[in-house]
């Protein structure tokens, strides 16, 4: 008993490694688990206490950059106000002509960015909504670029959102104005692979990418990138195609959830 | 004991402003890696990799989307892997002393990326490496400017002094 007591004490270091070895391993083989999003949800939510400083120092450090980034977009929309007048007097008439039903959008709700992780990679953010904003697991996050990702843990007061660019995200899509669909997935930087697609589409660079509704989160139709780069090989029975998106370009202060569907 | 994890609590404030602010390309600096580096030849296998371990779960409760405890598990590897070098300086030629845990580091990246990139490994390797190495110079090049304040050699003789 006591030579495996003295063994045990010489080798403490090893057999310390092995242990938080075994139990990482735990953690990455045990990540849905409900425990351990209940430990992460509540984690989350004790750090986004930590994070308020910091917001509030990233939020006057960004603060110059977003006015400037709104009056660029503001200019931008209101040159399209003027054609999106025209077209919608002449949509009411012609949905008049066609008795159709008038189609509302979306519920959606501003949230602030707590923080973009601690890690060398991003892969998530955080938002200061939470349950007690009805904020559910599974609601879409996105910006005026596009999808950025959706909530996978909620808390009382904040939310965890997986951001497309983490290893495991996928998100059905279609290729317009083709209406070829895919399934795109992270591949390098701010570039997506779009896999799944028929062999005869007819696709081309410069296409816009879009969210095509057969997802039960994402709605129809929301900005998911542009065609950058087709794969066509002889050999394989489906079309590969890249494409860009600028998701992560004005994150860093605000996203948006669309909460439901009206 | 306390005053070690006090600021180990800083250097992942540190790292979650910095992350933020240095990123480039999505990608920033690893400072807790470099943290465990030093903690590890300076306190110890047993501390450092208790450390090690600890900065890596904080980290990966504080937001990851998926692999949660890849941090927890890669920085512990790391730290046992560098503890080899305490006191080694004088037993080691130089160059495989620096090789080393120069090597560790990459190693560390190379798995981070492989995890982080999976696409990418899988239908360009050469895109793989690039940003494996990418990610392992913006960090070392942190680590490098650290050697002129207090140098690896100095941390791995910590212990003896």
């Amino acid at each position: 008993m006591r030579d495996i007591y003295t063994l045990i004490i010489r080798n403490k270091d090893h057999l310390l490694y092995f242990f938080v070895f075994f139990l990482s391993l735990s953690l990455l083989f045990n990540n849905e688990s409900p425990n351990i999003l209940l430990i992460r949800a509540k984690a989350n939510d004790r750090f986004s206490k930590l994070y308020s400083p910091i917001v509030w120092y990233k939020n006057n450090i960004n603060l110059q950059n977003e006015i400037n980034f709104l009056r660029e977009k503001n200019i931008q929309l209101s040159l399209q106000v003027d054609d999106l007048l025209q077209s919608g007097l002449q949509n009411e008439y012609l949905n008049e002509l066609l008795n159709f039903k008038e189609e509302s959008i979306y519920n959606i709700r501003t949230a602030k960015v707590i923080n973009l992780g601690p890690g060398p990679i991003f892969s998530s953010l955080t938002i200061d909504l939470g349950s007690n904003d009805g904020i559910k697991k599974n609601l879409p996050i996105i910006t005026t670029n596009g999808v950025v990702g959706k909530t996978i843990l909620i808390n009382e007061e904040t939310s965890l959102v997986q951001t497309i660019n983490d290893v495991n995200f996928r998100l059905s899509v279609k290729i317009l104005p083709s209406e070829a669909t895919g399934i795109m997935r992270f591949y390098d930087n701010d570039v997506f692979e779009i896999r799944e697609i028929q062999k005869n589409a007819n696709i081309n660079i410069g296409d816009i990418v879009v969210t095509s509704g057969f997802s039960k989160i994402y709605p129809e139709g929301l900005n998911a990138g542009v065609v950058t780069e087709i794969i066509d090989d002889r050999g394989s029975f489906q079309k590969v195609a890249r494409s860009k998106n600028l998701y992560s370009e004005n994150y860093n202060l605000y996203v948006f959830v669309v909460q439901e569907q009206n | 004991m306390f005053k070690i994890f006090l600021f180990s609590l800083l250097v992942v404030l540190f790292q979650l402003v910095s992350s933020e602010l240095l990123a480039i390309n999505q990608i920033s600096p690893d400072f807790l890696l470099i943290f465990v580096l030093y903690t590890t030849l300076i306190l110890g296998r047993f501390k450092g990799i208790l450390i090690a371990f600890t900065l890596g779960f904080i980290s990966d409760l504080s937001g990851v989307g998926s692999y949660f405890g890849l941090h927890s598990l890669l920085l512990s590897t790391a730290s046992y892997a560098i503890s080899f070098l305490i006191g080694r300086y004088e037993k080691m030629l130089p160059y495989i002393f620096y090789s080393y845990w120069i090597v560790i580091i990459l190693i560390y990246f190379f798995i981070m990326a492989y995890f982080r990139f999976q696409v990418l490994f899988l239908s360009n390797f050469t895109g793989y490496l690039f940003q494996s190495i990418y990610l392992f110079l913006y960090t070392f090049t942190f680590v490098f400017i650290l050697q002129f304040f207090y140098s690896i050699e100095q941390a791995s003789h910590a212990q003896d002094s």
